[in-house]
């Protein structure tokens, strides 16, 4: 049965345990988020891909998504105006480019590693077939969007009401390691200001 | 709680090399056209754990095909050197159809020894013509195979 901890907020178990950064296979990930025993419903493969190396690229067409065990991952954008980050992603959460997937269409966002990473490759083919036959499949797609949703919808809200200072302060609480992992002029990137504004909104925070 | 499940082997874009005496040449140094050899034997190892292994080639009468290698020795490799290949990929065109793969001999400090490139494509063993559409199975690998590029980069 599926019981989430919290009903009404079941992404705060998430967040709760992605402060806590522990690094795990999905079906342990499964098994604690759905309280289950089951195994997974669709294969997948397990690959380490070294720092810098790009695992999804702009224009290719996107077949999997990606449970991240260990490890940063940074989805970005190429424009005429420069390079734009649009996400840092961090262990145990799930990364894609999503609309490649479901379109089918070319990515057009890159998936980088910016530190080693282990990753949990989920075949979208195989999770559609498993969809049809398997309830924990349905779960887990449910379970895996919902999270994507919130984070997107939080991210749109904070890009609207908070300002660059009060977005980095929630970066480094969600996960204090980005200091140490990301290089600021990426985390500068991200918030959308200069690295040398950011320097200076360190040193007034600190 | 964690629970403890099997590990399921990881797929490593690096491997490791074991140099054999027959590798080397007269100047007990590996030879230059093992660089070859050992390169092709890893690239295939590596797609083999991605899902396209030999059989499945076989079975669905494809294969690879290279129309241009070609290798950079930078710093000569000895029997005793520990050495490791990589595998990235450079250039790839969207379906998949043409593709150049670069691949570097590292030492245990991470030293680059050679690079290799090979550029190529798929071919449909029966019809003895490139193979188009490019089968999925091929494109589903290499679409996991990491990248030096953001963007892809299609310039052949």
């Amino acid at each position: 049965m599926f019981v989430p901890s919290n009903p009404l907020f079941p992404q705060k178990t998430l967040f709760l345990k992605k402060r806590y950064h522990l690094p795990m296979t999905l079906t342990q990930y499964i098994s604690e988020m759905l309280s289950t025993n089951e195994g997974l419903p669709f294969p997948t493969v397990t690959a380490e891909y070294s720092k810098k190396s790009v695992i999804t690229s702009i224009g290719q067409l996107e077949r999997n998504i990606y449970f991240i065990q260990d490890g940063i991952i940074e989805i970005g954008m190429e424009t005429d105006a420069g390079n734009k980050i649009v996400e840092f992603c961090f262990s145990n959460d799930f990364v894609s480019s999503y609309t490649s997937v479901l379109s089918q269409e070319p990515s057009d966002v890159y998936l980088y590693c910016l530190t080693n990473c282990i990753v949990e490759i989920i075949p979208y083919d195989k999770l559609k077939t498993a969809y049809e036959t398997s309830l924990l499949a349905n779960q887990f797609g449910r379970l895996a969007t919902e999270g994507l949703y919130m984070k997107r919808v939080r991210k749109e809200k904070d890009s609207l009401i908070k300002n660059a200072e009060q977005r980095y302060l929630e970066l480094i609480k969600y996960r204090p390691e980005v200091i140490k992992e990301i290089p600021v002029h990426r985390i500068a990137r991200y918030l959308g200001i200069h690295p040398e504004s950011l320097s200076r909104l360190r040193k007034s925070i600190s | 709680m964690l629970r403890s499940i099997n590990k399921k082997a990881m797929v490593q874009f690096q491997k490791k090399l074991s140099l054999r005496w027959s590798d080397m040449d007269p100047n007990f140094h590996l030879r230059h056209s093992s660089y070859y050899d050992l390169a092709a034997q890893s690239r295939l190892e590596i797609l083999g754990e991605l899902g396209l292994t030999m059989s499945l080639m076989q079975e669905q009468h494809f294969g690879p095909v290279i129309f241009k290698e070609s290798c950079t020795f930078i710093r000569e490799i000895k029997s005793s050197d520990s050495i490791s290949i990589n595998i990235k990929v450079e250039k790839m065109s969207a379906d998949g159809a043409k593709w150049s793969i670069l691949q570097e001999f590292t030492d245990d400090t991470n030293r680059v020894r050679a690079i290799l490139t090979v550029e190529g494509s798929w071919i449909d063993t029966k019809l003895r013509k490139l193979a188009r559409p490019v089968p999925q199975a091929a494109q589903d690998a290499f679409n996991l195979l990491p990248k030096i590029e953001k963007t892809l980069n299609e310039s052949f």
